[in-house]
Formats: C-alpha cells, sequence, structure tokens
C-alpha cells in the first residue's frame, strides 16, 4: 500500500512537470539525480510507517506525514529542477577543467557574478564536485596547491560560467555558456482573463544562410494553405512544417512603392478562407491558391499593383446612410503619405468624421447596427451612434490601436485596446463600452513588446496583434478573452 | 450662522475641485501613433558634422544624412540598408553586397554600385580600410581581401563608411552643405551656430515624422539646460559626469547602457613594453569613475563592457602601484606628451591621470586644449573616446579596435576565443581601458518615441513631437 502511495507521488510530480522527460547521461528518462535520491528516502520512510500503521491516530499521523512528504517532494522538485537546468554546464564546466588540469587535487571556489539565485550555489556547486570527481578531480581543502575558481557570469545575451584554474603562478581560463531561461508569465486576479497564443515569429522562421530577417511586419493572416505575413515591402507567404514556419513564396513590391516609417497595413480572407487581399500604403495583393490532388499546379498566386483604394477597417452591421445598413463593413481612405485614415469612408455614414488611426464596429444589445469607435489623430476616442459622434470616456489608458473581439462574457462584445504607456512594453485590456464609458473588465496582460497593430480575427472570437520585440524581432500573438 | 456658511462653501469648494479634475480627467488624451509635422530642436556642444582626432566622422548629422551599406539595429546586430543581402566567399576574403533598388540620393540621382564604390574609395583615402579592392558587379558591390573579414557587414554600419555623393560639380566635398545622401534628412542650411536639415519626403525608408531638425551648435551645456527648461530645445546633451546633476536638476534624461570605451592609446615607439606594463598598473580608474564621472559608467581593464563579453572581471582594474614601480625597475621614463579626445570632464580625467602616472615615477605634461592638430596626434600618450559597435563580442572587438586604428579582424564564434584575443592584444599594453560610460540626453516634454540607437545616439528620424500635423 505505502509502496503504491510512493509510487503514485512519483508519478504526480512527474504529471506536475516540474522536470521535462529528458534523458540522462545515461540515456534513461525520468527525474534529475537529486530528485530520484530523494524518491527513493520517502519509499524507505513510507516503508517503515506501514509496519506500525493499526490504530486510527497512527493512520492520520501517516496521512499527514504522506502530505507533509508531497509537500516537501513539490519543493525538492522545484528545487531539482533548478539544478537540473545546471547539469549540463556544470558538466561541460568540468570537463574542460579536467582537460587543462588532469587528475589530482583541487580546491573549489564557486562564486556568482550572475542573477542566478544565491540559493542554488550549493546545488551548482554540488554538481560540480560530482563532476570533477567523476573525470579524477577531487576537490579537497586547504591542502591543494591547485585552484580551480568558477565565477558564474552572464551577459547581455546568455550566462558564462568561467572557469579558472591556477597552477602555481600560470593561470589558465575556460569557459561554457549556459543558456538564459525564459520565463514570461501574465495572469489576472480578477475579472475577464486574457489569453495570448503565438501564431508567429520572425526569429522562429527558417531562413536560408545569409538571408536576413525581414523587415516590419504590418499584418498577418491565417489561411487554409499557410500563414500570409504582409511586411513594408513584401507578401510573405508560409507553410507550417514540422520544424516550424517555411517560407514558401515572397513577392515583393514594385520598388517604386512608398514606404512609411509607422508602416500599416490590412489583410483580409476570402470568404472560401483559402485566398487574401492586402492593403499597404499605395499598394494592393490579391493571392489565391489552387489545390489539385495530384499536387501538380498547385500553389499560391499573388498578384500587387499600385492602388489608392479604400481599406476594409470595421466589419458587420455597421451605421449606413439612409436606411441600409450594410453588412459588408466599412472601408476608409488612407493617408499614403502619412499613418493614419483621411476620415473619409464608404459607405457615407452620414457623419463627418475626423482623421482617425483605428476604427472598430462595436454592437450594442438590441440594436440593428453596430456603433463605430475609432480613435483621432489628437488622441481622443469616439464613438459614432444614432446619427452622432460622442466622445468617450475612461480612454486615457488606451492607445491608438484597438480591436473588437466576440467574448460571450458580460455584454458579449469588447474592445481589446493597447495600453498608452511606455511604449516598448505595450500590454492589451478588454473594455466594455457602456454608452459613452470606457470600463476595463480584465486585467492588463503584458504583450512583451509594442503592439504596432491589432485587428480582429475572422472568427470575430479573438483579435491577432503584431507585437515588435526589437527593431528585427517581430511576432504575431493570438488574444482570447475568457469568462471569469 | 458663520459656522453653517463655512461648512457650505467647503462642500461647494470640495465639488468645484471634484468637477475640476474629472474634467482634466475626461479632456486627457490618449496615448497616440506618431504624428508627422514640426521642427526638433537640439542643442550640442560641437558640431553636428565634426571628425574625430583621426578625422573620422563622429557628429549627430551624419547618420540623418547618408546611410552606409548596412546599419545597426538597437540591439547592435547588423541589419540591412542600402544592401539588401550580402555574401561571403573564400573564407570571409571576398564579399558580395546587393543594392536596393530604387534609391535616390538627395538630388535625385540613383544610388548604384557605381556611385557605392566611389564613395567607399573616397573615404579609405581618409582611413585605412580593411579591404584591398572594391569593384562594381552589376547591381552589386564586391569587397576582396587577402586576408578574411569576418565582421565585415557589422563594419560596413560604421560612420566611416556611409554611402555620399558629390554635390553639384564645383562644389568642395568637405563643405558640409555639398554633403549628399540618401538619408531621412537632406542638408538645407549648414551656418556657423546652426545646422538646418529637412525632411527627405522621398526617403527609402519612409519620411520622418518631423518636418526638419535644427542643430544649435557650439552650445555649453549649461545653455543647453537652461533652454531644455524653458522649452527653447527639445534635445540637449548629458555628459556621463553631469548625469547625476541632471537628474537631481528633474531632467527627462534618456542614457544608454556604459557603451563608449574611455582609454588611453599609448605610442609604442617610445616606451618598452615593460614601462608601458607599468603605465597600466599605474592608473586609478575607480578615482576617475567615482570623482571625474561621479560614479556613473562602470571601470573597466576590458575592451569589451562585461555586459557584453560576461567576462570582463578577468581583466583586474585596481590599482597596482608597487607592482608598476617594481615593472620600472628604476628605469627614468621620458618626459611623456598626453592629448585628450574631448574636452570637460575629459580634460579633467587626464589631468588625473597624469597625476597618477607621476606617482608611479612618469612625468606626462597634459596638452593644452586648442593646441595643434599635429600636436594631439603625435602626443605619447592619448585619452580616447572608442565607439564599441556590435551585439557580438567579435564585432565589438573589431570595431573598437579599429576606433584605435587596427584594422584586426577578429573570428571569434565563442566568448573563449574572443577573451583569448582581447587578453593577448592587452599584453602589450598599447592601449589601456579605464572605463565605460553610458551616452545621454536631455529631452523636452513635446518629444515622444526618443530611442538611442545601439551607439547612444538619439534616433531623431524616428522621433516625432506632441504637435498634431
Amino acid at each position: 500500500m505505502t509502496k503504491s502511495r510512493a509510487r503514485l507521488m512519483e508519478a504526480r510530480i512527474d504529471g506536475v512537470g516540474y522536470w521535462p522527460a529528458k534523458k540522462d547521461r545515461g540515456g534513461r528518462n525520468g527525474p534529475p539525480r537529486l530528485v530520484t535520491i530523494f524518491l527513493k528516502h520517502i519509499k524507505v520512510k513510507g516503508t517503515m510507517s506501514a509496519g506500525r500503521n493499526s490504530t486510527g491516530r497512527d493512520s492520520t499521523r501517516l496521512a499527514l506525514r504522506w502530505f507533509s512528504g508531497v509537500v516537501l517532494a513539490l519543493g525538492l522538485g522545484g528545487y531539482a529542477h533548478a539544478a537540473s537546468s545546471w547539469e549540463r554546464p556544470a558538466e561541460q564546466l568540468a570537463e574542460q577543467v579536467a582537460k587543462v588540469l588532469g587528475a589530482g587535487q583541487v580546491q573549489l571556489a564557486v562564486s556568482n557574478r550572475s542573477t542566478i539565485a544565491a540559493a542554488e550555489l550549493s546545488a551548482i556547486r554540488k554538481l560540480l564536485v560530482q563532476d570533477l570527481k567523476a573525470r579524477g578531480i577531487a576537490v579537497s581543502g586547504a591542502e591543494s596547491a591547485n585552484q580551480v575558481r568558477v565565477t558564474l557570469s552572464e551577459n547581455a545575451r546568455e550566462r558564462l560560467w568561467v572557469a579558472e584554474i591556477v597552477e602555481g603562478s600560470q593561470r589558465r581560463v575556460v569557459m561554457v555558456r549556459a543558456d538564459r531561461e525564459a520565463a514570461v508569465s501574465s495572469n489576472s486576479e480578477t475579472g475577464m482573463v486574457l489569453k495570448k497564443k503565438l501564431v508567429w515569429s520572425s526569429n522562429e522562421t527558417m531562413l536560408a544562410p545569409m538571408q536576413s530577417p525581414g523587415g516590419a511586419v504590418l499584418a498577418a493572416l491565417e489561411t487554409t494553405p499557410g500563414l500570409v505575413v504582409l511586411e513594408q515591402e513584401d507578401v510573405i507567404i508560409y507553410a507550417m512544417t514540422a520544424a516550424g514556419w517555411r517560407e514558401e513564396k515572397r513577392v515583393p513590391f514594385d520598388a517604386r512603392h512608398t514606404v512609411a516609417r509607422d508602416g500599416r497595413g490590412v489583410l483580409v480572407a476570402t470568404p472560401d478562407g483559402a485566398g487574401f487581399t492586402a492593403y499597404t500604403a499605395g499598394t494592393a495583393c490579391r493571392g489565391s491558391h489552387a489545390s489539385s490532388l495530384d499536387g501538380q499546379g498547385s500553389g499560391w498566386t499573388v498578384y500587387c499593383h499600385e492602388s489608392d483604394d479604400p481599406w476594409p477597417v470595421a466589419m458587420g452591421n455597421v451605421v449606413a446612410d439612409g436606411a441600409a445598413p450594410t453588412a459588408a463593413g466599412l472601408k476608409a481612405f488612407y493617408n499614403s503619405g502619412r499613418n493614419f485614415f483621411t476620415g473619409v469612408v464608404t459607405p457615407a455614414i452620414g457623419l463627418d468624421l475626423p482623421p482617425f488611426y483605428s476604427m472598430a464596429a462595436y454592437p450594442r444589445a438590441g440594436a440593428a447596427q453596430a456603433a463605430l469607435v475609432l480613435s483621432g489623430i489628437d488622441g481622443k476616442v469616439q464613438i459614432a451612434e444614432a446619427g452622432a459622434l460622442k466622445q468617450v470616456s475612461g480612454t486615457r489608458d488606451w492607445g491608438s490601436d484597438f480591436a473588437a473581439v466576440r467574448s460571450g462574457c458580460g455584454a458579449g462584445e469588447q474592445v481589446l485596446a493597447s495600453s498608452s504607456g511606455e511604449a516598448l512594453k505595450d500590454s492589451l485590456r478588454a473594455y466594455d463600452i457602456t454608452r459613452q464609458e470606457a470600463v476595463a473588465v480584465s486585467a492588463p496582460l503584458e504583450m512583451g513588446g509594442t503592439v504596432t497593430a491589432l485587428w480582429t480575427a475572422p472568427d470575430g472570437a479573438s483579435v491577432l496583434a503584431v507585437v515588435r520585440e526589437s527593431s528585427v524581432g517581430y511576432e504575431v500573438d493570438r488574444v482570447t478573452a475568457l469568462c471569469p | 450662522m458663520l459656522r453653517r456658511f463655512a461648512l457650505k462653501f467647503a462642500f461647494v469648494r470640495r465639488i468645484v475641485v471634484c468637477c475640476l479634475l474629472m474634467a482634466a480627467v475626461a479632456a486627457a488624451n490618449a496615448r497616440t501613433r506618431p504624428h508627422y509635422g514640426g521642427v526638433l530642436r537640439v542643442e550640442i556642444d560641437g558640431d553636428p558634422l565634426q571628425r574625430d582626432l583621426l578625422q573620422r566622422p563622429s557628429g549627430l548629422g551624419w547618420r540623418l544624412i547618408l546611410d552606409g551599406l548596412t546599419d545597426l539595429d538597437e540591439r547592435g546586430a547588423v541589419r540591412p540598408s542600402l544592401a539588401e543581402r550580402w555574401t561571403a566567399e573564400s573564407n570571409d576574403q571576398r564579399w558580395q553586397f546587393w543594392l536596393r533598388p530604387g534609391v535616390v540620393f538627395h538630388n535625385g540621382r540613383p544610388m548604384n554600385a557605381l556611385a557605392v564604390v566611389t564613395s567607399l574609395q573616397e573615404s579609405c583615402r581618409l582611413i585605412a580600410c580593411p579591404w584591398n579592392g572594391v569593384r562594381v558587379a552589376g547591381q552589386s558591390v564586391v569587397f576582396t581581401s587577402d586576408g578574411p573579414m569576418p565582421n565585415l557587414p557589422s563594419m560596413l554600419a560604421s560612420k566611416e563608411f556611409l554611402i555620399r555623393v558629390n554635390g553639384d560639380a564645383g562644389t568642395d566635398p568637405n563643405d558640409a552643405a555639398a554633403i549628399v545622401g540618401t538619408g531621412p534628412f537632406r542638408m538645407k542650411e549648414a551656418g556657423r551656430a546652426k545646422v538646418r536639415l529637412e525632411a527627405n519626403d522621398d526617403c527609402w525608408r519612409g519620411r520622418p515624422f518631423v518636418d526638419a531638425v535644427e542643430f544649435y551648435t557650439h552650445r555649453s551645456i549649461h545653455d543647453q539646460w537652461m533652454d531644455l527648461g524653458q522649452n527653447k530645445a527639445d534635445v540637449v546633451e548629458v555628459r556621463a559626469g553631469d548625469l547625476r546633476q541632471a537628474r537631481q536638476q528633474r531632467l527627462n534624461v534618456v542614457a544608454s547602457s556604459p557603451l563608449t570605451l574611455v582609454a588611453l592609446q599609448v605610442n609604442d615607439t617610445k616606451l618598452a613594453p615593460q614601462l608601458r606594463a607599468a603605465l597600466a598598473q599605474a592608473v586609478d580608474r575607480s578615482a576617475l569613475q567615482q570623482v571625474i564621472f561621479q560614479k556613473e559608467g562602470e571601470v573597466t581593464a576590458s575592451l569589451l563592457p562585461s555586459a557584453l563579453s560576461g567576462y570582463g572581471f578577468l581583466f583586474p582594474a585596481e590599482r597596482d602601484l608597487s607592482r608598476s614601480q617594481a615593472l620600472r625597475g628604476g628605469i627614468t621614463p621620458p618626459l611623456l606628451t598626453m592629448s585628450v579626445d574631448g574636452a570637460g570632464a575629459m580634460q579633467l580625467a587626464a589631468e588625473r591621470l597624469a597625476l597618477n602616472l607621476h606617482e608611479a615615477g612618469f612625468n606626462v605634461k597634459v596638452i593644452a586644449p586648442g593646441a595643434s592638430v599635429q600636436a594631439i596626434r603625435q602626443a605619447d600618450l592619448v585619452l580616447r573616446v572608442l565607439p564599441c559597435e556590435g551585439a557580438a563580442p567579435a564585432q565589438a572587438l573589431e570595431s573598437v579596435l579599429h576606433g584605435i586604428g587596427e584594422n584586426k579582424a577578429v573570428a571569434a564564434p565563442d566568448p573563449a576565443t574572443a577573451y583569448q584575443v582581447e587578453h593577448d592584444y592587452l599584453e602589450q599594453h598599447t592601449v589601456i581601458p579605464l572605463l565605460y560610460l553610458p551616452r545621454a540626453w536631455g529631452i523636452g516634454n513635446q518629444v515622444r518615441d526618443l530611442l538611442l540607437d545601439a551607439r547612444g545616439e538619439p534616433d531623431l528620424a524616428n522621433a516625432s513631437l506632441e504637435e498634431g500635423p
């Protein structure tokens, strides 16, 4: 019984995911060394307790011990995980030291100049001692003339473990890289929760050798045959492979194409989901995919041409001039020399709109037509409904980009807006718009960079965001709103 | 009665205050995308088109007017610029750069391979270039060399190799008004006190947000800060040694990480290696950092900043006077002259170093500001400010060595190799690294999105002003 509990415990800890199922140096799968040792210890303890398991009191004690064992094991599991992530660099450094020093005795000193927590140092030292011992180097006290001074250091890109090997007056240096772990988390304590999922990243795209990463990403669209990415000077189509996104086709615009410093663009899917229309300053492109059963003749056809046609800015039933609302949505003329829409929309809606950066259709409960929310170039957020344009309050924290999302929570539809704070670290937040006031209904979701574009996904239930992490690193994230 | 009136008044006052606050909140507008328009006023101590001691372009204006074949992103990684792509062959001894089509110079002439080759050949007349030859190959440019040039794309991003074309026939190429490039701004006015650059509407990277940048030159730091406070300037200089004071005065400061190397360059013809080693042990870096530069930046005995290499601690930076004297071994060194690349705190730093060296038995005379260029260049010791450009240690190391005047190719695929290259070079003691300093700028309230590039210079082409179009 106790043995099976211990097995269960082992399985549960493994199932929690405190360590990846990877092969250790011996080639076997399983948890790191320290945890294996600890679990064996728990099993022995459990067996001893089982022998005295005759009264209810004993069973309570056993349950308590079992519970505390689980808590301790989970804690140690985390600790052991920390240790496990250092196994490889410790082993590599010991290997390099052994190459220089050969077998013998050394004094070992470990110091930390990195962001590694002080609590992890003893585990790292233990690993180093073990790995040196495995290579015939015994760590001793002051009696050894040889010294190994290990410094855990780091630079902006990676961790660096450096060993200075001092033999008499001679000093030699070896060093190994220890990868920095990325830890990104976002959560919200109350209300609606926003979740983001990476769709595409320029850093993970497979590039040909010597090929530089592309320019600014303006928009992206998931189609049935692949992912379409609109960049400043190209339309790129990616196909998903087992190794990640692979570039399938790249169509550059004409060299005369106007490039904007704050470039913008829109991608709209065709009704069958297998094609697209792309709009950017002075250029429009149409793409269609043909597929055949034998694979012969299948592939993308993309045609780009100069165009000043209006861009789709708000889909759904929007306020139209006259009685008939339009389900096809609204289009707006873009100022190709700048970064905003002129305010002229088609079809006309019976209102003079100011120049604006973004627009979203926001359905109102009980109303046949959606209202239009727009962010003016003066920073004001206004709502157009019932033939009037009114300023929306509570938008002080909004940036210029927002999009509507159909979450089913609360009023059913929310606006997700980028933050107006520090441009390098944007966040998204969901808002309900009640009459003329925007009310935050979620905690901010950190996006890890600057949100440069935001639009409603074709399904309407999520938004897609282009996030710039540096001047060359872009990613496209899908953000969904989950009800509390 | 009086009490009742006072209570009523207090109630009304509260309501008025609340209303005013609510009105203020309602009127506050959200942060928007960048606006177009306006004139950005930049005040500097020097000249936007100035050159350093070795006649290399060092001012802020060069990159606004000219582009290179490559550029660095904000992290220092190489990215395409006038060249769209490139390839290396023959062990990095032959490089081919394909040019971006459709780019035109400010005077309307097309940017083509011939113009690029002519510009690069002109650059090589002023400074030593790492290649043996550069030639036209269709719409591409080919560089060849006897030795490998592993970091050529990174090197081509430096100011020395920006591409320019001479202006109209008959104009002096050294005349600032004749500088014609493909950059976001074109030269409009080049006076003694003011340089005005206007937005290039046809810039291949897109028109800059502001209509013009006006540099007010040769302004003292005091005057610059005064003007920033009175809203007469949008961007001003903040020297590393003045950063603390700027913060105390509540200036809106944007500062880079420590990325500019202050180093003592030693002319090796006059001093034996042992004496040069004695000099390196005698300098008191901590005193320089604590006193002259007001605890800003970081002390270094390494050519690369620790944030880039991670191994800077392997080069001891502490002063060891007794070891310095032991290395000197009773030899009386000749009188040494020291020149300074800069003024203000740099001049003070030179005086301080002369004192350090005097304590170790060296007799050093600091050349006063305003001395002839020849006297400055021929000094035994030169206190230099060296740019460190590049995201990888090898590129950055090569750029520092290039700044010193050494065209040494650095092939270092891993930190251990970079350390070894640096260690071997510093063993010669021809350069003594002292400090890494940040670059900082004071920013006006109306300036938006002003970021610093990988060199710590303000990216004025991507900055905008709050005033709308």
